[in-house]
Parts: C-alpha cells; structure tokens; sequence
C-alpha cells in the first residue's frame, strides 16, 4: 500500500492531536518529522510513537525528500509563510484554522498555492462532525426548504489565560471562527454584513489586551437570511455547542453530545450528563475524518472539502466581527474584502 | 367587597378569551361586552351568558356601575379608547398588548395614567406563564449568577391576515414586544442599545407594508447582559417558544410544551408531538388546549386581585412603554441598519 509521508509543523495541543491520529489511526499516512520551537521536550513522546525526526527547523522538515504532504498547526500568525514555503516545495497542506491574521498575507499564500498546483486544505473539522455533516445534508437536499435564520451557540468550558489569549489572535480568530465557517458551510454562500457586540463578563483582562470573553454576533445574508451566533469563553456546565436552522419546511437542531446518555432521577429532578468536556473530547472523530479526508483528497487528486478560500473568508469574517465590536456599528463585507 | 363589575370592549379572539376567563372568576360580575360586529358580540354574550351588549364602547365607559374595563381591540384603536376610559374616570383598565402601536401615544397615556392615578395592567401574559416564571425565579435565585447572554425564539404558526398586520403595529410591536418586556423581566435590567435586522421570508404583501415576518434582534441590557431574539410570523411545525439564560453559573432553557408528552418509535425515528398552539380562533364551547392557557387566566386572576387589595397591578403602563420604546427602536435600526440608543428616544 502506498502511505503518504507527512511533516508535521507544531505539536501543540491540536498538533498532537493530528499527530497521533495519523500514527494510530490512518494506515495510508506516514509521520516522517516534526518541526517544533520545543523539539528538546517533545522528543521522548515522539520516539515513543515512532517517529525519529524531530527538528527545530520547519523547512528542513518540508524540504525533507520523503516529506510529500505538511500539516501546519504551529501559531495562527505564522499560518502564511508555512504555507508559501510548503507550496514552493511542492507539498500539499493541510493548514489549522485560522488560515491566517493578515488578509494580504493569506492572499499571498493562496496564490502561491494556486501556482504551484498543491492540495491546501484548512482545519475546519466541524464540517467533518457527523451531526453537522446531517444538518448540511438536509439543508442541501432541501428538507428545509428555504433557509432562513441559522442560530449557533458556542462556548468553551474554560476561558484561556489571558497570555495565551494574546497570542491566539483572540476570541474571533480562535473561537468564533469555527462557527462563521460554519454559518458558511450550513448557509452555502457568504454572509454581507456582520454586527457584533462584545463583552468583558468573566475577567476584566480580556478587554484589556483589546479581546472580549463574551460575544453576541448577527450575520446577515444577501437573500436576507439571518445567521446569529453566541460565544462565551466560560460555561459553568461544560463545552456548548449547538446549532440550529429554521427554513421554509421546518428546522432542525444538534443537542449536545454526552459522556453517556444515562438519566438519573432523584427528588432533586431528572439529571443528565453534562456535554463532553472540550474540543478533543467532543469533536474527536471528526478530527480523525478531516485528516483521512485530506490524505485521500491528495491520494485520489480530488479537491479538499475545505478551501483556501474557506479559510480567508473566516479570517475576513473574524477581522468584520472585530471591527464591529470594536466601532460599535454593522460592518459590510466589502469593507473589509 | 362585593362582585367587581366588569365590561369587555372587543370581542375577537383575545376579547373573548378574557371575557370566558372572567366568567370563571366567584369575584366577578361580567355585566357588558362590546364588538363593532354587534351580530357576533350578540351572539357570544348568548352563548356564554353575558347580560348586555353594549351598542358602542363610549357606552361601556358611561356606565357608572363598571368597575373595571378589559380593552381588546385592534392595537390601532388602543390610545383612543385607553385614553377615552381614564378620562371617563375608569380607575380599573386591563389591556391587551401592545400598549399602543407607537411611541408617541404610548407616552401620552402613561402621562394620562399618573395624572389620573389609574391602574393600568398590559396584557403581557407570559410573565404569568409557568415557565417563564420559573426562569424568573431560578435567576432572581442566584441560581444563574450573572447574566451573560440570553436567547429568545419565537415563532408564530401562521401568518394573520394582512387586515391584522396593518392593524397590529407589525412584527415588533406586535410579536417581538412579549420578548422586550420578558428579557425586561427576567434580566431586572434595563434595555440601553437596540440592533435590529428584519427579512421578509414568507409573505411578499408584507413587504409593501414596510414590515418583516423575519427577524433578529439584539438588546444590550444595563446589567451587562446581550439579549438575542430571532422571530418568525411562521413555522411550519407550529408555534416556538422558547427561551435560554446563561450566566456564570449555569443555563436554565425552557423548551416548548407540547400536545402530549408522548414519544413515538417506528422505523423513522423518535417522534414527539407536536408544541402546543397558540390561541386557537374563537369557538364557544369547543375548547382546545392552548400554549398560554394558564397565563391569560392568571394575568387577569391578578388582575382582579389588585382591584380587591387596592394594590398597583404589574405590569404596569410604564412597562408597557418601555417594551413600546424597544419596539420602536428595533423599527428604527432595521430601517437605518445601525444600533440605536434607547436613551436617545426617551425625549420623545
């Protein structure tokens, strides 16, 4: 069987989750390296799931030979120039969300990708989730009818310390964006304007640094449909993340998903798991579904499911969202685009 | 005490709900009704055993013997006659929701109310709806914490009639106000910036009218708090209410209530019924069960209540206002597409 050498750039959090679910759980993928700032300490975890080459140098890892496809989960800002290095090399990539910060540097990317003919595609994994992915059937063969309001609800179980809030772009760039691809995904094309409100409710630190940890978005879209989307980076209960669309034949909504689905009852009342803990845990399989799909994408030559573009127009939502947050007004796309 | 004597001025569907509600009250004495189709109020005060039909509303007002008036007339028509029976010297006035179907009139009756020192309750009945109340309680609790965001849906069955749309003050004044007044009334806080975005989705006659049956609206609320309200005039699997708070303890949702509380298994899934309906068309003596059955009794049972411990029934007209400034905000930022301070609309 043919397996497809991979490079990995950033063993962070969601690093090794691509990682060890391309060691463990794809058997066309093979690790060949990884690239990261803390080589020294990541060294014994990646002896251990076989993989001898660890580096401090990310170009040594793409211009290694063996080395056909590059996974980027290094730091939002550093996205581009990994992208543009990988494509002048040939290599494919599968680049984690945000794509990037600065939409000149992302247009950059994607024309370096478009020259040299590689497969890019952006860790949107949502798209991958199966009860996301049934929503975007229905809505597709038109059980919904027309689609009119989208409402997304999305909140993190533990805010991130306001240093690493610093520099994960903050909270649009690294939360809300997964839910303006998502309103994207689920609507099929793109929203015009975006209005924001923005609060400081769980630490007064976040809007210090100029970030928020509680935020209220509408998109509106050129037919008039109406997406909203709610973010906090505190839910007492756990990680919340629901969806829910409204059309012209019904609706439909994801729940949570549940550790288990026992119910307890007692003379308090009728009692249920809260949701999965975090990302890892709730999204999990659709981690392991993006990746198998980017490796197929690039085995069978088919087009990812996620673009380029999908990842600049979540950028560009995010920057919107910021702007209108920030001026306290609706921000049209076209500002921004 | 004796019996409050009451008299109903309009006779539609929620004019007629009240009055079968009074009629169930021991304390009350439902002397008078009163329809512009004096065919239809004839008929209803036969079939439900109503002593008198008044010939015009000015009648009920006169009548020395009324305590206490009930007012369901189109929102159009509410200033006129709200204003006609304080100045007749009716102390005692329920009426239906909105409590005008703008901004302006809305402020002159509430002038009106505190010269006259009236007791004025707005029919926002799903404060007295038992999940609504319990949401209220659960936050007042401290169970929730601070609140952090809320989010409201709500979904009509059906479109009404594009008579009724002209006559209803539209989306926000007539559907949108029950959210105003009980993100008002769950959060204790005040509404101080409006945005709203309207589509219209269903009915192009709607359109014409300058109206939405689509919309979201989003309320910055004093204490912090960001409101968020998406609104249908319809839903193809009936009418949606629901309702979340979240805050720094906890969330506490209110689905809706349903026909039955049945679920069915077949080879297509788990299927539960249907949520309940709205206030079905009149019909005497052929009851069905409906969503805010209980809280149309209460509001008016409360109502009724106030009158016999002299006490200020809630809510009040100020309420009644302050949901009408929303609404005319939300009215004013769909058009202008911007936020709209609801501090800047108080002058008027």
């Amino acid at each position: 069987m043919k397996k497809l050498g991979l490079g990995i750039i950033g063993a962070g959090s969601i690093g090794r989750v691509h990682i060890e679910n391309l060691v463990e759980r794809i058997p066309k993928a093979e690790v060949i390296g990884i690239a990261d700032a803390r080589a020294n300490e990541i060294k014994n975890w990646a002896e251990k799931l076989g993989i001898d080459t660890v580096t401090q140098e990310p170009l040594e890892l793409i211009h290694n030979p063996r080395v056909e496809a590059i996974v980027i989960s290094s730091p939002g800002g550093t996205h581009p120039e990994f992208i543009i290095e990988s494509a002048k090399a040939g290599k494919h990539v599968f680049c984690e969300k945000p794509i990037g910060y600065n939409l000149f540097e992302i247009k950059k990317a994607l024309d370096e990708v478009q020259r040299a003919g590689i497969k890019l595609q952006v860790g949107f994994n949502r798209r991958f989730d199966r009860n996301f992915s049934k929503v975007h059937e229905f809505i597709e063969t038109g059980k919904l009818g027309d689609i009119f309001t989208i409402n997304i609800v999305s909140r993190d179980p533990e805010p991130p310390s306001v240093e690493a809030a610093k520099i994960s772009g903050g909270i649009f760039m690294d939360t809300t964006i997964h839910d303006f691809d998502m309103a994207r995904f689920l609507k099929g094309n793109n929203p015009v304007q975006v209005y924001t409100v923005g609060r400081c409710l769980i630490n007064p630190k976040y809007c210090e640094i100029g970030d928020y940890d509680t935020v209220v978005s509408i998109l509106t879209f050129e037919d008039g449909s109406i997406c909203t989307i709610d973010n906090s980076l505190k839910s007492i209960y756990g990680y919340d993340q629901r969806v829910e669309v409204f059309g012209a034949k019904g609706g439909v909504i994801v729940f949570n998903e549940r550790p288990t689905n026992a119910v307890i009852r007692d003379e308090s009342g009728t009692h249920i798991d809260n949701p999965l803990f975090f990302f890892r845990e709730r999204y999990k399989d659709s981690y392991l579904t993006e990746m198998e799909n980017f490796i197929s994408c690039i085995l069978e030559d088919k087009e990812p499911m996620v673009t380029g573009l999908d990842g600049l127009w979540a950028t560009v939502l995010a920057i919107a969202s910021s702007k209108s947050a920030n001026e306290k007004r609706p921000v049209k796309i076209a500002e921004i685009l | 005490m004796e019996k409050v004597k009451f008299g109903v001025i309009g006779m539609g569907n929620m004019g007629s709900l009240h009055a079968e509600n009074l009629l169930k009250m021991r304390e009350v004495y439902l002397k008078v009704i009163y329809d512009i189709d004096v065919k239809k109020a004839s008929y209803l005060a036969r079939m439900l055993g109503i002593p008198n039909v008044a010939a015009s509303w000015e009648e009920v007002m006169d009548d020395p013997e009324i305590d206490a008036i009930v007012i369901a007339v189109p929102t159009v028509l509410h200033y006129e006659i709200i204003s006609s029976a304080i100045k007749s010297g009716k102390r005692w006035i329920f009426t239906e929701k909105p409590l005008t179907h703008n901004l302006e009139s809305a402020k002159e009756l509430l002038k009106l109310v505190e010269k006259n020192n009236t007791k004025l309750q707005v029919g926002f009945n799903r404060r007295f709806d038992h999940n609504y109340k319990k949401i209220h309680d659960i936050v007042k609790g401290d169970k929730i914490g601070e609140i952090h965001i809320i989010r409201d849906i709500t979904r009509d069955p059906e479109i009404h009639g594009v008579d009724f749309l002209t006559s209803s003050g539209g989306l926000f004044y007539d559907i949108f106000i029950h959210e105003f007044d009980i993100v008002r009334y769950i959060t204790s806080q005040e509404v101080e910036r409006v945005y709203a975005v309207g589509s219209v989705k269903w009915e192009p006659r709607i359109k014409e009218l300058g109206d939405y049956d689509t919309a979201v609206v989003l309320l910055e609320m004093s204490g912090g708090a960001i409101a968020v309200i998406e609104g249908s005039m319809k839903s193809v699997y009936g009418y949606d209410q629901r309702l979340e708070v979240f805050g720094s303890k906890g969330s506490i949702l209110i689905l809706n209530d349903r026909e039955t509380a049945t679920a069915l298994t077949d080879a297509n899934g788990l299927l539960l019924d249907k949520p309940l309906q709205d206030v079905p068309p009149h019909r005497p003596l052929m009851h069905t069960k409906h969503r805010y059955e209980e809280s149309y009794f209460e509001e008016l049972y409360e109502f009724v209540r106030c009158i016999f411990e002299n006490k200020t029934p809630l809510p009040t007209a100020e309420d009644g206002y302050k949901a009408n400034l929303v609404a005319e905000c939300a009215k004013i930022s769909s058009k202008e597409n911007k936020p709209i301070l609801v501090g800047n609309l108080k002058g008027i």
